[in-house]
């Protein structure tokens, strides 16, 4: 299963190495494992002028599962002040869950979680985000979201 | 005059018959890839080393096309709920084309 | 010898009377060796220096020695000539070993040396400076077999000195069939003793870099002697630290060429042994001794294959009991060789396997499509050996291209089942063959039926797959059948096939035409197809790019006038055989055929088209000199490094 995943993930590297979408930047990918991508929105939007950092940890049973994606938060990163995105960088979003599918890939996620924010009409965090940071699992794939939106 | 061919020793490279006619472009285009494992379909799955008939396709009604074992492992994962990965319509593999 | 010497040498009475008393004697001593040496003429030392030079080489001359050395020390001026001595002693070596070493390949030389200094340095110094000198007590035997010692040395340093400024040619000739290796011995023992590894390696290094390293030297050649360097210096230093500071140079060099890759894969690949495999059965690998290494491979075949080790996989193991640091003149960038698998070293001139592994597959898929008679059995021989070298993994494409050969063979024996057809194609898996030539030809007429008729077939037995043709790949054996009853056979490339084909159409064409028709090619390659028809008699020039079929045989004596042949020309000088003849004639029609077409051409374009003429290939220089006579002749002119037809 290993070679399954690592195999997909250099095709990906290449082509992100090639090109990367609008308003993404590869900016380390140490192995396969984990890559940070920075993301921010090129258009008219509440997060224009932002930059934000989602970090990308790929399992070994990749893309047969999802990947964990978070927003880096550190000296440097915050993350986006969204519905969606908890303070900790944390996303509720359906594709990283019970909607993931392995046609998706790092592009198409990073996208996405572009127009995500793109849409958003009002900068605020989830409901209920202090108690969910104050017991939020290390990683956001042991939580259970309910998706109140299809959309994302 | 006459043309009396005695032997001909050519060349060519077989194709899955995805329904693409006529001369596709030789590089790998979208088309022409596994949705999932992102390799050729005339490429093998990750888990395979060697392709045809050994790792074939797997055509849907739904018409997407993916490597047989990269969908078996995809619909045999709850998260799938048996779901196209393209479509997320029920999948049901085609018998012939 | 001078006759003050002899004079002094009378003298030994008064010495024993003046020695009475040693108050007395150590006084007038000092004072009578300052008069004598103040009475010597400056000519004196260097008359000396020749005399002791004779000494040594005379035959029985103990006792003149010994007369030269009493004088000397009765007067009490031998040890003011101590250096010079010496000097007479360095110089004898020197000239002994340069005398007696030089270009001697096949002998132990240090024994013999030896014997010689103990025979005559140590009884010359023996003689000058032993029993019972009086001014030089201090010489005893003891001291005379230091000081011998130290001159033993240097004579192992002459001795490595020169063998440091052969080593290059010893290296060259370490792959002939006489072994060269008690010269190196020789070599290896002197190193331990004087340490010059510092001026081997500079004195190897500047040779390496003057005789080899320049562009005149095939890359094969340098190849060679790369390995014959590693190996001699993995011979006199294991360690391998002066094979790391001459070898940077080579592999640098080596590096920037652009065939080293693809020679070093060739030499990978073992080449077709046809008289070997005879052997073999007769007796054991033993007797490849003297096995004829004509082919030139680099590799030594006693060496078993041994997996390969890039670069970056060295590391030292510590817990190996063999485990040594590497020697203190070790230059930083040294790393110990765990293996002495040349074909690791070379392949770790690239730092990585990946670029290997790439030509590696490229050469061997080449060699699977030259193969028509279906025994791949040696391929797949060659390819056990390659995944001893480099693991399976990288070479799984190599077994998918196996596969496809074994499989096409068994498709093909099902499809020739039920519908016997002339065509047998090689189905390939794309993506594991190296890129072929893409190519717009269609091909016309019966070509094309007999491969629809496969294709139909082939979707039969495999419902999911489709064929795709690589139309100028491959060979077609044909026969010609002229109205008139001749028959011409040939082995035809697809292209050339099909402008045939299009013939029995219609007896005459445009080459534009049939470029247009044939998939809309480009000119020159169709031009060349109609010369290879032309050189086979089945088509004629009618000029202004117009090709008619040569139906009768009576046409063809008269066509011969209006397009004239070579040996008209004169051309025909260049040849001298019959066979040369021929394949002039040949050049001679592709030449004027290019010229006609493309004007001007430079010489390598010339000699890559005449590369595709039926019949031998000329080399580089052949074409030149092929060209050259033709302007001798008047038939071409050559201007801005370009060549053109002149037209009569």
């Amino acid at each position: 299963m290993a070679t399954f995943s690592s195999r997909r993930l250099t095709k990906e590297l290449v082509a992100l190495r090639e090109e990367c979408p609008a308003g993404i930047t590869l900016l380390s990918t140490e192995d396969l494992k984990s890559w940070t991508l920075s993301l921010e929105l090129l258009g008219e939007s509440l997060f224009k002028g932002e930059v934000f950092a989602l970090r990308f940890t790929f399992g070994s049973r990749y893309p047969i599962e999802a990947p964990e994606v978070v927003f880096v938060v550190n000296d440097k990163y915050k993350a986006p002040m969204h519905p969606h995105v908890y303070s900790n960088g944390h996303i509720c979003a359906s594709i990283l869950g019970s909607e993931w599918s392995p046609v998706l890939n790092t592009s198409t996620i990073c996208i996405t979680l572009q127009s995500m924010l793109a849409s958003c009409k009002k900068k605020e965090r989830p409901e209920g985000n202090d108690r969910y940071v104050k017991n939020a699992p290390l990683s956001p794939k042991n939580t259970h979201f309910l998706y109140d939106d299809d959309s994302v | 005059m006459k043309v009396i061919v005695h032997r001909w020793n050519a060349i060519a490279q077989w194709r899955w018959d995805v329904g693409q006619d006529g001369d596709g472009p030789d590089e790998d285009s979208e088309e022409d890839l596994c949705g999932i494992c992102r390799a050729s379909y005339e490429g093998c799955c990750p888990t395979c080393k060697v392709p045809g008939d050994d790792c074939p396709l797997i055509w849907g009604k739904c018409s997407h096309v993916f490597h047989m074992h990269c969908l078996l492992k995809w619909i045999a994962t709850p998260a799938s709920k048996s779901q196209c990965p393209m479509d997320r319509r029920p999948w049901g593999t085609r018998k012939s084309r | 010898m001078s006759p003050l010497l002899f004079s002094l040498e009378n003298h030994e009475g008064t010495h024993v009377h003046v020695s009475h008393g040693v108050d007395s004697y150590w006084p007038f001593k000092r004072t009578f060796r300052t008069i004598i040496l103040s009475f010597l003429p400056p000519s004196f030392a260097d008359t000396l220096q020749a005399v002791l030079k004779k000494t040594f080489s005379e035959a029985a001359q103990s006792e003149s020695r010994l007369a030269i050395a009493n004088a000397l020390d009765q007067m009490g001026i031998l040890i003011d000539f101590k250096s010079l001595i010496n000097l007479a002693i360095d110089q004898e070596i020197e000239r002994h070993v340069m005398e007696t070493c030089p270009r001697i390949r096949d002998q132990h030389m240090l024994p013999e040396l030896r014997n010689w200094f103990n025979d005559r340095v140590k009884t010359w110094m023996t003689d000058i400076f032993g029993k019972g000198r009086r001014s030089v007590q201090w010489y005893n035997y003891l001291l005379i077999y230091v000081f011998a010692s130290l001159f033993e040395h240097y004579m192992l340093k002459v001795l490595c000195d020169l063998r440091i400024s052969e080593l290059f040619e010893i290296i060259v000739d370490y792959e002939d069939k006489t072994h060269p290796l008690p010269v190196l011995q020789d070599l290896k023992d002197c190193l331990a003793r004087t340490g010059q590894r510092k001026e081997l390696v500079k004195g190897l290094r500047e040779s390496t870099i003057k005789r080899l390293l320049q562009p005149g030297a095939a890359t094969s050649d340098i190849l060679q002697q790369y390995v014959s360097t590693i190996k001699v210096l993995r011979f006199l230093d294991p360690p391998g630290v002066l094979l790391y500071g001459v070898a940077e140079p080579i592999r640098r060099y080596l590096r920037e060429r652009p065939d080293t890759i693809k020679i070093i894969v060739a030499n990978l690949i073992p080449r077709k042994k046809k008289k070997k495999d005879k052997d073999a059965m007769d007796e054991d690998d033993d007797g490849s001794d003297d096995e004829d290494k004509d082919e030139g491979v680099l590799l030594d075949d006693q060496n078993e294959p041994a997996p390969i080790q890039a670069n970056e996989e060295i590391y030292e193991d510590y817990t190996d009991p063999a485990w040594q640091p590497p020697a203190n003149d070790a230059e930083p960038g040294f790393r110990a060789q765990k293996t002495s698998d040349i074909i690791s070293t070379l392949v770790s001139i690239f730092g990585s396997k990946d670029l290997f592994i790439k030509e590696l597959q490229i050469s061997f898929g080449q060699r699977l499509l030259a193969i028509t008679d279906g025994n791949y059995d040696e391929e797949v021989h060659n390819l056990e050996v390659l995944k001893i070298r480099f693991g399976d993994t990288p070479l799984q494409i190599c077994d998918v291209m196996m596969k496809d050969l074994t499989d096409s063979r068994r498709t093909d024996q099902h499809i020739q089942d039920r519908v016997q057809s002339a065509l047998h194609p090689t189905i390939i898996s794309r993506h594991f063959w190296p890129s072929m030539p893409r190519s717009t030809l269609q091909l016309p007429g019966q070509l094309r039926e007999l491969q629809k008729i496969y294709e139909n077939e082939y979707q039969v037995q495999k419902q999911d797959k489709k064929l795709k043709w690589l139309p100028n790949m491959g060979t077609v054996e044909l026969t010609v059948q002229m109205d008139d009853g001749r028959e011409t056979r040939v082995t035809a490339t697809p292209l050339q096939a099909a402008v045939i084909e299009l013939f029995s159409d219609c007896p005459q064409w445009h080459v534009e035409q049939l470029a247009e028709r044939l998939g809309k090619l480009d000119i020159t390659s169709v031009a060349l197809a109609l010369m290879f028809w032309q050189s086979q008699g089945v088509v004629q020039d009618l000029g202004a790019h117009l090709f008619r079929l040569r139906e009768t045989l009576d046409e063809t004596a008269q066509n011969t006038e209006s397009a004239p042949a070579a040996t008209e020309y004169g051309l025909g000088v260049a040849a001298e055989s019959p066979e040369e003849q021929g394949s002039v004639e040949v050049y001679w029609s592709f030449v004027r055929a290019m010229l006609t077409n493309l004007g001007q051409l430079p010489t390598e374009r010339i000699h890559g088209m005449l590369r595709l003429a039926p019949g031998p290939n000329p080399t580089p220089e052949q074409t030149l000199h092929f060209l050259e006579s033709a302007q001798r002749e008047g038939l071409v002119e050559f201007r801005d490094h370009l060549w053109s037809l002149l037209r009569r």
